[in-house]
């Protein structure tokens, strides 16, 4: 297994934990917050669309995140809730899937070199080479798709379903 | 860079993230539970331990849990409440530990150990993959997977903080 096709592997999964969380949740749902400080689905998808330009960036791929977007969700940034500004839940997902369909064919195209040094000017910039950078990113990804689970359940539990 | 690499980078990440998200807690707050049908602190501290437990198995390397105990916490067993049975926090802690450890040792060490197939036997050890033809394809998987379950632990950490306003 070579170490495009892990990294092809693990952003599969992501991706795949993504689109298993908005299934079937509206912008409103998007919203909704679970007790304590955690962050709405919405802060988390849009956050994850900053870090996955990140990615594209790296690789010397077209990005998709406006500075505006990176302000609204990148690290640090403030809570997003009912009334704050942020993107729809619609244009995220359009971004988070166009970003995903980009790099998977670039770990595909057996061209992908991760020994290179990865630019210096990226809005984030894990370790030296694009293969840390990677992986990184994808771990980071990883543990934020974990916490949009538990904001599918609110989701599912607000709109009636799924609760036992 | 070499697969090991990846894994190593993911592997610390994720311990770091997961004792940050439960540093402090109590042995009961690890039985909170948020809105809907996820899984409580225990659970998943279970589930992760039982999923590396076998990921030391399939390397070759001594197992640290029972039957029993990955039983309890494998993929779509009964979500554990406080008062049932289940695996002390404090030994789950010291599980997530010390197969970090095995597991990171055995990264640096390993020579193209990864390219050989999973060596595991036991049928009751959740994280063995039959499925997985190399080493390197079952630790993608179950490090993806792994990764997926520490970032819930963040949202049960913030449950417990709020409950304690």
């Amino acid at each position: 297994m070579e170490l495009s096709q892990i990294f092809s592997l693990l952003l599969a999964r992501n991706q795949s934990g993504i689109e298993a969380s908005y299934d079937g949740i509206e912008h409103a749902d998007s919203l909704l917050q679970l007790p304590g400080c955690s962050n709405c689905m919405n802060w988390i998808l849009g956050h994850l669309a900053v870090y996955r330009d990140a990615m594209l960036a790296a690789i010397g791929e077209k990005t998709y995140v406006s500075s505006r977007e990176e302000d609204l969700y990148g690290y640090g940034s403030q809570p997003v809730g009912q009334g704050s500004q942020c993107n729809d839940l619609g244009v995220l997902v359009d971004v988070l899937e166009n970003g995903y369909a980009v790099i998977n064919d670039w770990l595909n195209c057996n061209q992908s070199d991760f020994t290179k040094i990865s630019p210096t000017d990226l809005y984030v910039r894990k370790g030296e080479t694009i293969g840390e950078h990677l992986a990184h990113l994808v771990a980071h990804e990883a543990i934020h798709v974990g916490e949009l689970n538990a904001l599918r359940e609110v989701a599912l539990v607000s709109l009636g379903k799924g609760w036992k | 860079m070499k697969q090991k690499d990846i894994f190593a980078i993911i592997l610390r990440r994720n311990q770091e993230s997961l004792l940050s998200a439960i540093e402090g807690l109590s042995h009961l707050e690890m039985f909170l539970q948020l809105p809907g049908e996820g899984n409580c602190t225990n659970w998943i501290l279970g589930h992760i331990a039982s999923y590396r437990d076998g990921m030391l198995v399939d390397s070759g390397l001594s197992s640290y849990m029972q039957p029993d105990e990955v039983q309890m916490y494998a993929g779509g067993s009964s979500p554990i409440k406080a008062g049932d049975i289940c695996v002390d926090c404090a030994r789950l802690t010291e599980l997530i530990d010390i197969t970090f450890s095995d597991l990171m040792y055995w990264l640096e060490n390993e020579n193209d150990g990864l390219r050989q197939a999973p060596v595991g036997n036991r049928k009751d050890n959740i994280g063995y993959s039959g499925v997985c033809s190399t080493l390197t394809e079952h630790f993608a998987q179950n490090i993806g997977h792994e990764s997926i379950h520490v970032g819930e632990l963040n949202p049960l950490r913030e449950l417990a903080l709020e409950r304690r306003k």
